[in-house]
C-alpha cells in the first residue's frame, strides 16, 4: 500500500451541478450554543444551591431551609470528624479503584477492539451483564460472597466492589472510542522500526487516550458517589462519604456536608482550570 | 481514505488472553460467582426468616410470586426509566454534538464540566433539588408569579402547582442524575468521526439536516446505544430518586427489592425479583441491539 | 486526519518524518508522551501519599478496642461537633475508666443491621464487631428471643437501680436483664395549624378529607399502625393482628383515595417546612429541629400515641462484655444521663435526670419543664409501647405494610 495522491477532498469528484453552495448557516449553530448554555445551567442549578447553603446557619439539625448567612461553617469545615474521615476514605477508595478499573477495563477493551478470538462474544456479554444488575442486587450478592468466604469487610472489599462496577463502564467507553480504529497506524509504526510495545504506547494509546480519560473520569464519579453497593460491603468498620451522609440523613444534614461538597467542587474545577490553561497555551492549531 | 484505513481486526494470539485475563477473572470471581449463589437462593426457601439458612428446593414459585406481587412496580420502573432515557437523549445529544463539533479546543474542559456536578454526593444534589422544587422554592415561585400554573398542570409538569412529590419530579431526578452517562458516550463516538467525512457530507448534501441524518447520526449510533444502556439500566434500578422526590404511588422496583432483603428478610423472593428484572433488561438490550443494527455493535 | 501509510523508512531519533501529516502525528504523540509521563509521575506521587493508609486499611484488623455502635447524633457533642471532645460523656467515660472507646455511628436502621450483621453472624454462632449496639425495643425483643444477646451481670451495673420502673417489667425481658434503654421517644402527630385550619387532636383527623394529599405517615410500621389503631380504639400494647389489620385497612383505603401523600422517615420535616405536608405521624424529638416561627405543633393524640425506646444490648460472644457493662453503668449516672438528654432532646429512662436539669438552671431547667422530654402522668397514660408480635404475624404484617407503603 503506497501513499495515494488522490483528490484532496471529495468535492473535487463531484460535478459542479450537484455541489452544495458553501453557505454556513448560523442559525443552527446559535441554537446549539444556547442549548448548551441551558443544559449547563440545569446541570449546575443544584450545585449553586449547595454552595449557597454552605453559608447557611440552619435553625435545627437539617440544613435544608435558608435561615441566615454565616461564615462559621467555612471557618470550621472539618468539624464533625465523622464526615471528614468518611470523605478521606472515599477519596482513597476512588483513587485506587479508578486506577485498577481503568487499567483492567482498558486492557479488555483494547483486546476486544483489536482482535478476533474465541469467546469474544461471550466476553462481550460478560462485560455488559454487571450493567444490567441493579445496585441493590450487586450489593447483596457481593455481601453473600464475602460473607461465605469469611473475607473481612472493609477497604479491600469496597475497592473490589467499586472496580467491579467500574470495569464495565471503562470497557464500554473505551471500546466505543476504539471502534473503527485504524490499525494501519500501528502497522506504520512497526514498519518504521518500533516494537509492538512502542507501537502501542507511542501511537495507539495516545489516540485512545481521550476515551480512556473519559472512562477514568466516569469511574471516579461513580466510585465517589456510590452508596448502595458500598453499604453492603463496607462492614462495620469503614465508612465512606455517601454512607455517612445517608446514615446521618435521617437525623441531621449539617452544613459541613455542603461545605465539604463545595470543597470537592472547587478542587475539581481547579483541576479543570489548570487543564484549560494548558490547553489554551499549548494545543497546536486545529485542536 | 476509508479504503486505505485498516479497520479489520487482527487474529488473536496468545498474548490476547493475557490482556483479557485480569478483567475476565475479576468479572468471573466477583460477579458471576456471587450471581450464581444468588440464583441458587432465588430457587430456595428460607424456612426461618431470622436465620440465614436456605433449603434449595427448585422453588420456582419465588419467581411467579414476585411477578404477581410487583408487576406494577416493574412496569413503572421501566416506564420512568424509559422516559428519562429519552429525555437524556433529547437533552444530551445536542450538547454532545456541540462539544464535538463546535467547542473547538474547549471541548475537553467543557466535557469535564459536564461531569463536575456528579462529583458531589447524589443525596446532597437531590436534597438541593428538593429545595429548588419545593413549595417555598424558586421553581414554584416562578410558575406562580408568571401565572403559568394552569399550563404546567396541563402539560403534567406539575400536579396542582407542585413540582415535588410527583412522578414528574422522579423522572426529572432520574434524567438529571444520568444525563452525563448519555452525553459522554455520544460525545466519544461523535468526536472520532473523521473530519474529512464531515466535509464530504456537507459538500454532498445541500441541507445540513440531511448530512446529519445520513452520515453523522448513523455513525453516532454506537454512542447512543452505549449511552442508552448506561442510562436506562441504572435508572430502572434506582429508587432513591423515587423515595426523595416522589410519593406513595411512584415507588420503583429497587425499593421493593430492598424491602424484601432488609425489611422482610425474604432473600429468596428478593433474589427472584432481581433476576426477573435483569432478565427483562437483558431481553430489552438484545432487542434494542437488533433494532439498531447489529453490525454496529458486533465486536 | 487522513490515514495513509508511509513507505518503509528508518526513522532518525528526534527527526520528524517528511510527510507533513505523519510529522504532525509524531510531534503530537511526543507531546502526549511527555504529558503522560508527567501525569504518571503525579499518579505515582499520589499513590505514595496514599499507600500507607491503604496498607493500613487493607489489613483486616481485629477490633482491639471497645466498640459502641450507635445511631447518628444520639450522644452529646462538643461545640465542634465531636462526640468525643472535651466535656462530652464519651470523653468523661474514657477519662474516668481508662477504657478506649471506638464510637461508631453506623447503626442507622434496625432491619439493615439485622440482615447485614445480626442474622448472618450471630445466626451462625459468630461474633459481630461491636460490643454494644442500640436496637430499638422491638428489635431488642427479637434478639433476646433468639438468644443472640448476652445476659447482663447486674453486679457490674449498680446504676441499674436508676432505671425507671416502666421498663423493669416488660414481658420480653422481666427485670431488664438483657438490655438497658438509651433514650425513649413518642410517636404522635405533627401539624401546621395554618394549613390544617385548626387544632388536630385525634389520629382520625389525619383522615379528614380537607387534608387530602397533604398527609404523610411514617415508614416505621409500629408508630404508624400504632397511632392509627389507637385512633380506632384498639389497644396497641396488645398488638392483636386482627386489630392491626383493621388499621391497615384504613391506611390502605387512605392511600388509594389519595389522602396520604407518602410514607417517610424524617423527611417529613422538610415537607412541614415547605408546606407540602399539613399533618403527619411524627416523632417527638424531631420537632426541635424546626424553626419555631413556622408554628409547627406536635401532639400526642387523644386516643393515644406510641412510645418507643432504643436500647443498649451486648451481642452474644462480645469480647468486652464487662466494659460494655461499665459503659451502661456510666450513662445511668443521672449527671451523665442528663448531659446526654439535654443534647439529644429525647426522653431519658434514668431516674433523677429531671432534678439534675432543674438544679442546673437556665436552659437546662427549661428542658426539665418540657412535656415532651419529661412526660407528665396524664400524657404518660395515653402512651403505649407497641406490643410484641409472633414471628409469622410480624412477617405477614410487615409484608402487607410494605405493599401499602409502596
Amino acid at each position: 500500500m503506497t501513499a495515494t495522491t488522490g483528490p484532496a477532498s471529495l468535492s473535487e469528484l463531484i460535478p459542479d451541478s450537484k455541489r452544495a453552495p458553501k453557505v454556513r448557516r448560523p442559525f443552527p449553530q446559535r441554537i446549539l450554543g444556547i442549548w448548551a448554555l441551558l443544559v449547563y445551567a440545569w446541570l449546575f442549578a443544584p450545585i449553586v444551591v449547595i454552595v449557597i447553603f454552605s453559608f447557611n446557619d440552619p435553625v435545627g439539625k437539617f440544613n435544608t431551609s435558608w435561615n441566615e448567612f454565616t461564615l462559621d461553617n467555612w471557618a470550621h469545615p472539618f468539624d464533625k470528624p465523622a464526615y471528614r474521615d468518611a470523605l478521606i476514605t472515599s477519596l482513597q477508595v476512588a483513587f485506587v479503584s479508578v486506577l485498577i478499573a481503568t487499567i483492567v477495563g482498558g486492557l479488555m477493551a483494547f483486546a476486544q477492539s483489536k482482535y478476533n478470538f474465541r469467546g469474544k462474544g461471550a466476553i462481550n456479554i460478560l462485560v455488559v451483564l454487571p450493567l444490567t444488575t441493579p445496585e441493590i442486587v450487586m450489593g447483596a450478592s457481593l455481601f453473600t460472597l464475602f460473607f461465605a468466604r469469611n473475607v473481612g469487610f472493609g477497604f479491600t472489599t469496597i475497592v473490589i466492589a467499586h472496580v467491579l462496577f467500574c470495569v464495565s463502564f471503562v470497557a464500554l467507553t473505551v471500546q466505543a472510542r476504539m471502534r473503527g480504529f485504524d490499525w494501519s497506524l500501528e502497522d506504520a509504526a512497526l514498519d518504521l522500526g518500533s516494537t509492538s510495545w512502542q507501537a502501542f504506547t507511542k501511537v495507539t494509546f495516545p489516540l485512545i487516550l481521550p476515551g480512556v480519560a473519559a472512562a477514568a473520569l466516569l469511574s471516579f464519579a461513580l466510585s465517589i458517589d456510590d452508596y448502595i453497593i458500598t453499604s453492603f460491603v463496607a462492614g462495620d468498620r469503614t465508612t465512606t462519604f455517601p454512607m455517612q451522609i445517608f446514615n446521618a440523613n435521617k437525623v441531621e444534614i449539617p452544613p459541613q456536608v455542603q461545605v465539604l461538597a463545595t470543597m470537592i467542587l472547587i478542587f475539581t474545577l481547579g483541576l479543570m482550570a489548570i487543564g484549560a490553561w494548558r490547553t489554551v497555551r499549548s494545543e497546536p492549531a486545529g485542536g | 481514505m476509508a479504503g486505505t484505513a485498516n479497520t479489520t481486526l487482527k487474529k488473536g494470539k496468545k498474548g490476547t488472553y493475557g490482556l483479557l485475563s485480569p478483567g475476565v477473572l475479576w468479572l468471573l470471581l466477583f460477579f458471576l460467582v456471587p450471581m450464581g449463589s444468588l440464583l441458587k437462593i432465588a430457587l430456595s426457601e428460607k424456612p426461618d426468616p431470622w436465620l440465614p439458612e436456605y433449603d434449595f428446593t427448585w422453588h420456582w414459585a419465588n419467581f411467579s410470586d414476585s411477578v404477581d406481587r410487583f408487576g406494577t412496580e416493574l412496569i413503572r420502573s421501566f416506564t420512568y426509566a424509559g422516559i428519562a432515557t429519552i429525555l437524556c437523549i433529547l437533552i444530551g445529544y445536542p450538547l454532545a454534538y456541540y462539544l464535538a463539533f463546535r467547542a473547538g479546543k474547549w471541548r475537553s474542559i467543557l466535557l469535564g464540566l459536564v461531569m463536575v456536578p456528579f462529583f458531589t454526593s447524589f443525596l446532597i444534589r437531590t436534597i438541593a433539588w428538593r429545595t429548588i422544587l419545593g413549595g417555598e422554592g424558586p421553581a414554584v415561585w416562578v410558575v406562580e408569579t408568571l401565572h403559568l400554573t394552569g399550563i404546567t398542570d396541563f402539560l403534567h409538569i406539575t400536579s396542582n402547582g407542585a413540582f415535588l412529590n410527583t412522578p414528574q419530579a422522579v423522572i426529572g431526578g432520574l434524567t438529571y442524575n444520568f444525563v452525563a452517562f448519555m452525553i459522554l458516550p455520544i460525545y466519544v463516538s461523535l468526536e472520532k468521526i473523521d473530519i474529512n467525512l464531515l466535509d464530504a457530507a456537507r459538500d454532498l448534501y445541500d441541507v445540513p439536516a440531511n448530512a446529519f441524518r445520513k452520515i453523522i447520526l448513523p455513525l453516532s449510533l454506537p454512542g447512543v446505544f452505549a449511552g442508552t444502556l448506561l442510562t436506562f439500566i441504572p435508572a430502572a434500578g434506582d429508587y432513591i430518586n423515587a423515595t426523595l422526590l416522589g410519593n406513595v404511588r411512584t415507588s420503583m422496583i429497587g425499593s421493593q427489592i430492598e424491602k424484601l432483603f432488609l425489611s422482610e428478610s425474604n432473600y429468596p423472593a428478593a433474589a427472584a425479583l432481581s433476576f426477573i428484572f435483569m432478565a427483562i433488561i437483558t431481553a430489552g438490550v438484545l432487542l434494542y441491539a437488533k433494532v439498531l443494527g447489529t453490525e454496529e455493535l458486533a465486536a | 486526519m487522513a490515514r495513509r501509510t508511509s513507505p518503509r523508512r528508518p526513522a532518525a531519533a528526534g527527526a520528524l518524518p517528511s510527510d507533513p501529516e505523519l510529522a504532525n502525528a509524531v510531534s503530537i504523540t511526543r507531546e502526549l508522551t511527555r504529558r503522560r509521563f508527567l501525569a504518571r509521575s503525579g499518579m505515582a506521587a499520589g499513590a505514595a501519599l496514599f499507600a500507607p493508609s491503604i496498607l493500613a486499611a487493607c489489613t483486616t484488623p481485629g477490633s482491639n478496642r471497645f466498640t459502641v455502635s450507635n445511631w447518628v447524633s444520639y450522644i452529646d457533642e462538643d461545640d465542634s461537633g465531636n462526640p468525643e471532645g472535651k466535656g462530652t460523656t464519651l470523653y468523661e467515660f474514657q477519662k474516668q475508666t481508662g477504657i478506649d472507646v471506638n464510637y461508631l455511628t453506623d447503626f442507622n436502621d434496625n432491619d439493615a443491621y439485622f440482615n447485614k450483621s445480626f442474622s448472618p453472624l450471630l445466626g451462625r454462632g459468630k461474633t459481630i464487631n461491636a460490643d454494644v449496639v442500640m436496637p430499638t425495643n422491638w428489635m431488642a425483643a427479637r434478639l433476646i428471643d433468639l438468644g443472640w444477646v448476652e445476659e447482663l451481670d447486674l453486679g457490674n451495673i449498680p446504676n441499674h437501680a436508676n432505671l425507671l420502673d416502666a421498663y423493669t417489667n416488660l414481658d420480653w425481658d422481666p427485670g431488664a436483664k438483657h438490655f438497658m434503654p438509651w433514650q425513649a421517644g413518642i410517636g404522635g402527630i405533627a401539624y401546621n395549624p395554618e394549613l390544617t385550619g385548626g387544632e388536630i387532636t385525634s389520629a382520625n383527623d389525619l383522615f379528614d378529607k380537607k387534608l387530602k394529599g397533604k398527609v404523610t405517615m411514617l415508614t416505621e410500621m409500629r408508630d404508624t399502625v400504632g397511632v392509627v389503631m389507637m385512633g380506632q380504639g384498639s389497644d396497641a400494647a396488645k398488638a392483636d393482628p386482627d386489630d392491626i389489620n383493621k388499621a391497615l385497612d384504613e391506611i390502605e383505603k387512605a392511600v388509594d383515595d389519595g389522602q396520604i401523600l407518602k410514607f417517610t422517615g424524617n423527611e417529613y420535616l422538610q415537607g412541614l417546612e415547605d408546606g407540602s405536608i399539613a399533618a403527619c405521624v411524627a416523632w417527638s424529638g424531631d420537632i426541635y429541629s424546626l424553626d419555631p416561627e413556622l408554628g409547627i405543633e406536635f401532639v400526642v393524640p387523644d386516643e393515644g400515641g406510641t412510645q418507643w425506646f432504643d436500647t443498649m444490648v451486648i451481642p452474644k460472644g462480645a469480647t468486652r462484655k464487662s466494659q460494655g457493662e461499665e459503659w451502661m453503668n456510666f450513662v445511668y449516672d443521672p449527671e451523665n444521663a442528663a448531659r446526654i438528654t439535654e443534647w439529644v432532646g429525647y426522653i431519658s429512662p434514668v431516674k433523677g435526670v429531671k432534678e439534675v436539669l432543674e438544679a442546673a438552671g437556665g436552659d437546662s431547667a427549661e428542658l426539665a419543664e418540657n412535656p415532651l422530654v419529661f412526660v407528665d402522668d396524664e400524657t404518660q397514660k395515653r402512651l403505649q409501647v407497641f406490643g410484641p408480635l409472633q414471628q409469622k404475624d410480624e412477617i405477614a404484617i410487615q409484608t402487607r405494610f410494605n405493599g401499602i407503603t409502596g
